[in-house]
Order: structure tokens, then sequence, then C-alpha cells
């Protein structure tokens, strides 16, 4: 087996022991990275020469028999909207094409720490904004199990990267579905913490209320592992989770018997695949197989997390895109005759279209004469939302929904901006109520394209998710790759 | 329309009637006029060509009458969500913890002279 097809557990195991070296592991996956590259086109920048360095560094240190960290040899891959010191970070914008961070995000801090090695950069919609990755600057990435689709987004770089077997694990960010759906699309489990336990300093901000860093990976137990080592109240993020943080994964081994699964109705009626429904169907009996209390349920609010979502979330984006003026970094325009000429080309020339589009709408929506009609109303609506989650969390540990209400789209496809934010559907729900998900795979549509559910938890019941998810994961066995060739 | 088409489905069918009006040339019809999408253009600091402008009405006119469906939900008397945690006012003692080098902090201005960001004239 090529070294890269391992997952991080696996190649912990052999590098202690000596069978592998760090060097032959980063190897591997770079060879990999340059056979599917051209297909693929899942990352921004690939960091050859630093990754084989520090392998060797770390190979030399265990020689010596010096203590290493948890990740020592482990090759990963990070959004490029999270910021690594001297390597190239654009989050797949124009504005951005040319920005070296001066400092690393305090989740690549923490990867370093444990002696990760970064092999590049993951291509992402532009400026996190997206569902399918065709927004960047930098090209399209398409979806390793078919490459006339799309591998979903904004976190679709990170996804294709796991799922095509060029990295070990990736980073993404999640603010309305962007690390589950293109986990689910790709067919990789992807992991949005809660709110507050993975610090936001250095990830390059879309939505403040909503962002959160987490992990892309092969299975639930490297899941946990990568969660494990990123999370933690950090001063530099005012909005991190001042608290005592467990240690993510213990019991996530024991069984499910007993656990409360609730399945809110409202998923099962909106347009989904036969496929998907079936699907979700199994997933309830097996896990009801492994003594598990499966029932359905009812979120009577699930229909207006979208419409809350987008204007929360543009309005929250306007803002914090408004540093990008050409001034300090980025792009500038060449064509200008005053200031003002100067911020307004910079910023038409370096964003694209769906970074205006929401631009737009968030200054519209937070307006004077529209804050109270749309922004305001919005927020109260959270509350509703999460209010109606709360109450079924006291019911049920946790709840099930399939991740997407349909396998990977085509490319082009969802041309309008409606028909493309309708695919977070069921992922914006969890971000709106500030609580924690995941999504794994769970079988094959009729097309060859993976399907996924999502398991959903409480705000900081982390563990138990990880714990309904890993027995699952090891009942459903779902071992598919694409085939890239 | 309640109950007999789920969510996507009502949304095409919501979103088709906005679309078709176009095709009849209503534009009046649309939640955001072109006067609008200018002012907000011009406080998002945004130039934008005609093609983009109409595009842009449309586009922000679908999404607000998807964004309308909120004032279905009775938010009498419920505060507004901003942030989701129960934690408030962080804050740290005033002191110097982080020192950058001037050097590090040019590092990225496209334009830069004797240690300062070159910027065109802002005072007239």
């Amino acid at each position: 087996m090529a070294l890269n097809e391992l997952t991080i557990t696996e190649a912990v195991g052999l590098l202690e022991s000596g069978e592998i070296s760090a060097a032959e592991l980063v190897d591997d996956c770079l060879i990999r990275v340059d056979a599917v590259e051209p297909i693929v086109n899942a990352l921004v920048t690939v960091t050859y020469e630093t990754a084989a360095e520090k392998a060797k560094a770390i190979d030399s240190r265990r020689a010596k028999g010096e203590k290493l960290g948890r990740l020592a040899g482990i090759p990963g891959i990070i959004k490029d909207g999270i910021c690594t010191k001297g390597v190239l970070s654009t989050a797949s914008s124009r504005m951005l094409y040319n920005y070296k961070p001066v400092y690393n995000a305090t989740v690549v801090d923490k990867l370093e720490a444990e002696d990760f090695i970064m092999i590049g950069k993951a291509n992402m919609d532009e400026f996190a904004m997206g569902s399918s990755t065709e927004t960047s600057y930098f090209g399209k990435t398409k979806n390793p199990w078919d490459p006339a689709r799309v591998p979903g987004g904004s976190s679709g770089g990170s996804a294709a990267s796991v799922s095509a077997d060029e990295t070990l694990f990736a980073l993404g960010s999640d603010t309305g579905g962007s690390i589950r759906q293109p986990a689910a699309f790709c067919g990789v489990v992807g992991m949005k913490p809660t709110y507050g336990t993975v610090s936001r300093y250095g990830l390059m901000a879309f939505a403040s209320s909503l962002d959160q860093i987490g992990p892309v990976a092969k299975n639930v137990e490297d899941a946990a592992l990568i969660f494990d080592v990123i999370s933690g109240h950090d001063q530099k993020d005012s909005t991190s989770a001042s608290m005592e943080y467990p240690a993510y994964g213990a019991g996530m081994k024991q069984d499910i018997k007993g656990m409360r699964v609730g399945v809110p109705k409202e998923y099962l009626k909106q347009d989904i695949s036969g496929e998907v429904r079936q699907n979700l169907f199994d997933v309830m009996k097996r896990m009801e197989d492994m003594g598990a209390v499966v029932e359905e349920t009812s979120l009577p609010t699930f229909d207006y997390a979208l419409s809350a979502y987008y204007v929360i979330a543009s309005a929250e984006v306007a803002s914090n895109l408004a540093r990008f003026d050409g001034i300090r970094y980025g792009y500038r325009t060449e064509d200008y005759e005053n200031w003002k000429d100067m911020y307004k080309a910079s910023r038409s020339e370096g964003f694209g279209d769906e970074a205006k589009r929401r631009i737009m709408l968030g200054n519209y929506v937070l307006s004077s004469g529209y804050y109270d009609a749309y922004y305001l109303k919005a927020l109260k609506a959270r509350t509703l939302i999460k209010n109606d989650f709360d109450q079924l969390f006291g019911k049920y540990d946790i709840l099930l929904s399939p991740t997407t209400t349909a396998e990977a789209f085509k490319l082009g496809e969802k041309s309008r901006p409606i028909d493309m934010y309708v695919t977070d559907l069921f992922t914006v729900p969890v971000n709106i109520a500030g609580l924690t998900a995941m999504s794994i795979p769970s079988g094959l549509a009729e097309s060859g394209l993976p399907l996924s559910v999502q398991v959903i938890a409480k705000a900081f019941d982390e563990n138990t998710m990880l714990r309904a998810a890993y027995n699952l994961e090891q009942a459903l066995q779902f071992d598919a790759k694409p085939d890239l060739g | 329309m309640i109950g007999k088409y789920g969510f996507a489905r009502r949304l095409e069918m919501r979103t088709k009637r906005v679309g078709s009006n176009l095709i009849k040339g209503v534009l009046e019809d649309m939640r955001v006029t072109l006067e609008e999408v200018d002012r907000i253009a011009s406080l998002s600091m945004l130039k934008l060509d005609d093609e983009k402008r109409k595009m842009l009405q449309q586009n922000l006119s679908e999404i607000l009458e998807h964004a309308e469906r909120l004032n279905e939900l009775d938010t009498d008397g419920v505060e507004p969500t901003t942030y989701i945690l129960q934690q408030q006012n962080i804050f740290r003692e005033d002191a110097v913890t982080q020192q950058w080098e001037r050097k590090s902090m040019l590092q990225n201005a496209p334009e830069q002279e004797d240690g300062c960001f070159v910027v065109p004239k802002v005072v007239e």
C-alpha cells in the first residue's frame, strides 16, 4: 500500500515502530499530489521543500530518541483561508493573490507543536463563500469520484485532497456547512466543532459568529485526534470558549446502547432523492441494531434556518470584507485618480461575483430602513431556532439527518445563487443554533457517488457525537474509494 | 403552499414567479430598485458596470424574497441572538504582550516608503 493511503492512527503506529520514516510518508503524499492535481486541482500551494526538510528533521529527532508530538511526521493540508506564516494564504481570492501572512493561525501553531508536516494549502470558494469551490480565483476543484462534479464547498480542496489520498488529513472551516457538505460529497469524515472550541485567530473571517475551523479526515478516530489537538481556549480570540476542555475522543469506542437518537421529520419532508431517504432509513436501522433508541421527532423552525443564515452571514461578511481596500496588503488597482477610486477599483477588481453579491446583500440588510425588517428579524429567528434545538436535546442525545439532499452535483449545474444556497439546507441549522455536527460516509448512490449522514450533538457535547459516529462508522464499514487511475 | 411541496421545490416555484416577471419586463416587481443597488454599491465601495448592476438587482431581489419567509415567525418579545455563547465582556490587562517589527507589518504593502504605507491623498 502506498503510504499516502494510511490513516493517521495507522501511520503513527508505523512511524513509532520505525517501520516507515516521515520522509517516505511525505514523499508518497507528494508523489500522489503530482499525479492527481492535474485532475483534481485541490491545492493552491504545495510546500515541497519545507515538508521534506521537516520530515528529515523529525526522523533525525526520533532516531536520537527525542520525545516527539502526537502528530510527528503526519502530513496535513491547511485550507487557504487559514494564515500560515511565510506561506501564501489567499482565501482563493484575487484580493490576496500575493499575501504571505507574518504569523500563524493558532490552529497551525497547535498542529506544529505536535510536529505535523504541512504539505500544502487547500483551494476553496473565495473567502469561504460558496458550496462548490467553483468561485475560487485559482480554478475549480473537481470531485475525485467524478471530475465532472463538484467536491462541494467552501472547503472543497480540503475534502478532495483527503478523498484523493493526497494527504492524511486536512483542516477546513465551516460557517453554514463548509466542512460537512464537501466531506459528504467526497466520501470522507468532516466535523464542525462547537462555536468557540477552536480558535479563529488567523482564520480569515467570513461570519464571525458562525465560523469554526475543523478537521477533514479518513475516519472518525483521526478526526477526533485532530480536533483534540486544535481545540482549546485562546487568549488571542476573544470569542474562544473559556472553560475546562475534556480530552476529546475519550469513551469514543464504548457502545451506544440506550443512546437516544432523534430524526427531525422536517428533514425528510424536503426534496431529497429516494436514495438519500433510503440510506437514512438504513442508518437508523443500524443504530437500532446497536441498541440505540431511534425515533422521529420534530423541529418546527427548521425551514427558517436557511433564510436567517443568509441574512446574518451576509451582514457579518460585509463588515469583515471592508478591510480589503488595497492599502496594507493584497491586490491594489493600477488605475485610479483619488483614494475613493482606488478603494472601489481595488475591491471591484479583487473580489469575485459571489463575494460582491454577499457584500451587497449584507450592507442592504444592515442599512437604515431595512435593519429591523431583515437583520434584527433574522437574529430573533436565530433565538427561536436555538430554543427549538435546545428542547430536542432535552429528549435526545444526538440528532440524525442526511448531510445533503443528494449526492454531489455537476459543475455549472447550480448557476442561480439561490439554487446553490439550498445545497446547505441540512447543515446550516447547526451553525445557527451553535451546535456541533459531523458528516460520515454511509453508502453509495447509483451514480457511484458517496452518500453521507450527519450526526448532531448539543453544544460542547463532541464526545457523545464522536461515540455515535464511531460506532456507526464501524457498523457501516464504508471502504469505497474514488478511482483516480 | 405549505406542506405539499418540499422547501427546495417551493423556493423554485417562488423564484420562478420573480423570474417570469422579468421575462414579462415587469421590473418594478423586483424587491430592490436599481437606485438602491447603486446606493448599496456606493456604501460597499464597489464599482459596478451596467450588466452587474442588473444581475445584482435580480439576485438581491430573489434572495430577499426568500428571506422574507422569516415574517411567518412570531418574534414578539424574542431577544435577538448576536452571539451564541454565554460569556461576555472578555477583557485583558492593557499591557503590551506582543511586539511586531515594523518591517513585518509592511511586508505585504502594495506600496511603501520610509516605513509607511503610501496612499493617495485623502485630505483636500
